[in-house]
């Protein structure tokens, strides 16, 4: 009895090992182009790149936030969009703590954010990064007294050197400190753009593609499955190996001999 | 059976071992002004900058594969001693570093800062303690081998970057001999 229905049982078994085998080509090509993407990131550069599609943007819910702090210097606008900063449009690069201002004084712009204070020229270079002097941070305001940089660190005030060198408190003077204002919509929708299209690297998309997650929860869930099927394929083609190597067909016959 | 158990428990040990070292290290591990107090051994004396001008900023250039953001760093010195405390990025985020260069030889590397949430074993003196005596080979590279760490190779090369710009930095500062 067990005799009759062992055949019908291994034929099934080839049927399945070969129709899976099809459909798991695809995800094994996924697979195997999306790995070898992975190990060498940063040779291709994965995480410098920037999805532009704005339809893989919508997919993965990126849109750029509304919320941006500004400051007027002059005709110019600096403005903080989350952790990114920018001049007039130009972004100046790095990620930095919240914006406190930024003022014009002489040639330069003095920007003050809690964790650093700019030195910028006045088309959005930077001259300085002043990070390592932790006297002076954070600074909660940015502001201007008899041509030079004062900045405002809990009660104190400091007041810069014409080369933002040395920092000196001063007494309460008058000081015109940076006030916040709301940039033309048109810069507003520039640096939203901006903004968003450097939200999405090339990275995560090749490695969302790899684990499926790319489509979400069931994405995951789905190479699970299919791991499981790579799984099931090798022990059932190990299986079917070991069958005719002991002279015996998977579905039961003997195998015929061939040559080489 | 028992050696199968005894193999999975040593592999699960062993994963263990290796997941926080690999991981971590996300912090401030000394300030600015305790760095630069502990090398000037208290008397900290006043900055100085270098400007990078065009040639500076072209071999600057060449040892970062980037052009400095910057148009002058700050730096503290005395004869023949300069600290610098510079930031680079590893992969996304920069690695606070602070700089020791005695007679054009690096002195002392400190990590000070590390953002990143993976390769934070740069920090670690077995790391860090390979530049010490390092002088410039070429205009671009250290004159010694650094020691890679798996896991943590753009923070290693980040940091080799940095040693590689302090020594260049050094000898355009008013302290060079």
């Amino acid at each position: 009895m067990h005799r009759k229905q062992k055949p019908r049982f291994i034929q099934e078994i080839v049927k399945w090992h070969r129709t899976v085998g099809m459909l798991s080509a695809a995800f094994v090509l996924l697979l195997a182009l999306t790995g070898m993407m992975l190990n060498h990131t940063d040779t291709l550069g994965l995480d410098q790149r920037y999805v532009q599609s704005r339809a893989l943007q919508w997919w993965y819910g990126m849109v750029a936030p509304d919320v941006l702090q500004s400051y007027p210097v002059g005709d110019a606008w600096v403005t903080q969009l989350e952790d990114r900063l920018y001049y007039n449009e130009r972004e100046l690069g790095g990620h930095y703590g919240p914006l406190q201002g930024a003022i014009g004084v002489g040639d330069d712009v003095a920007v003050a954010l809690t964790d650093a204070i700019l030195l910028l020229d006045r088309q959005g270079n930077t001259i300085e990064e002043i990070r390592a002097q932790q006297d002076l941070l954070p600074v909660g305001a940015v502001g201007e007294w008899n041509g030079k940089v004062v900045v405002r660190r809990g009660e104190e005030q400091l007041v810069a050197d014409a080369a933002l060198m040395t920092w000196s408190r001063v007494t309460r003077q008058k000081v015109r400190w940076a006030t916040v204002a709301t940039p033309p919509a048109a810069l507003r929708q520039a640096i939203r753009q901006q903004y968003q299209n450097k939200m999405l690297n090339t990275e995560r998309v090749v490695r969302d593609l790899h684990n499926g997650r790319i489509l979400g929860r069931w994405g995951a869930l789905l190479m699970d499955f299919m791991a499981l099927a790579f799984i099931a394929m090798a022990l059932s083609g190990a299986w079917m190996w070991w069958q005719r190597r002991n002279g015996e067909a998977p579905g039961g016959k003997k195998a015929k001999k061939t040559t080489h | 059976m028992q050696r199968y158990f005894r193999s999975v428990v040593l592999a699960i040990l062993l994963l263990l071992a290796i997941v926080p070292a690999t991981g971590f290290g996300r912090g401030v591990y000394q300030s600015s002004d305790a760095f630069l107090s502990e090398v000037f051994s208290g008397k900290v004396p006043p900055a100085e900058v270098v400007w990078l001008t065009d040639e500076l900023q072209t071999e600057v250039t060449k040892i970062l594969g980037h052009p400095y953001k910057a148009r002058r760093i700050r730096y503290w010195g005395v004869p023949g001693k300069t600290a610098w405390i510079l930031d680079e990025i590893g992969k996304e985020e920069p690695i606070t570093t602070g700089i020791v260069v005695v007679g054009g030889k690096i002195a002392l590397v400190k990590i000070l800062e590390y953002r990143e949430s993976r390769g934070g074993e740069v920090r670690h003196g077995y790391f860090t303690d390979q530049f010490k005596g390092a002088g410039m080979k070429t205009t671009t590279d250290l004159d010694r081998h650094i020691d890679g760490i798996s896991g943590a190779t753009l923070s290693v090369n980040a940091i080799t970057r940095l040693a590689s710009l302090a020594l260049t930095l050094h000898g355009s500062s008013r302290f060079a001999p």
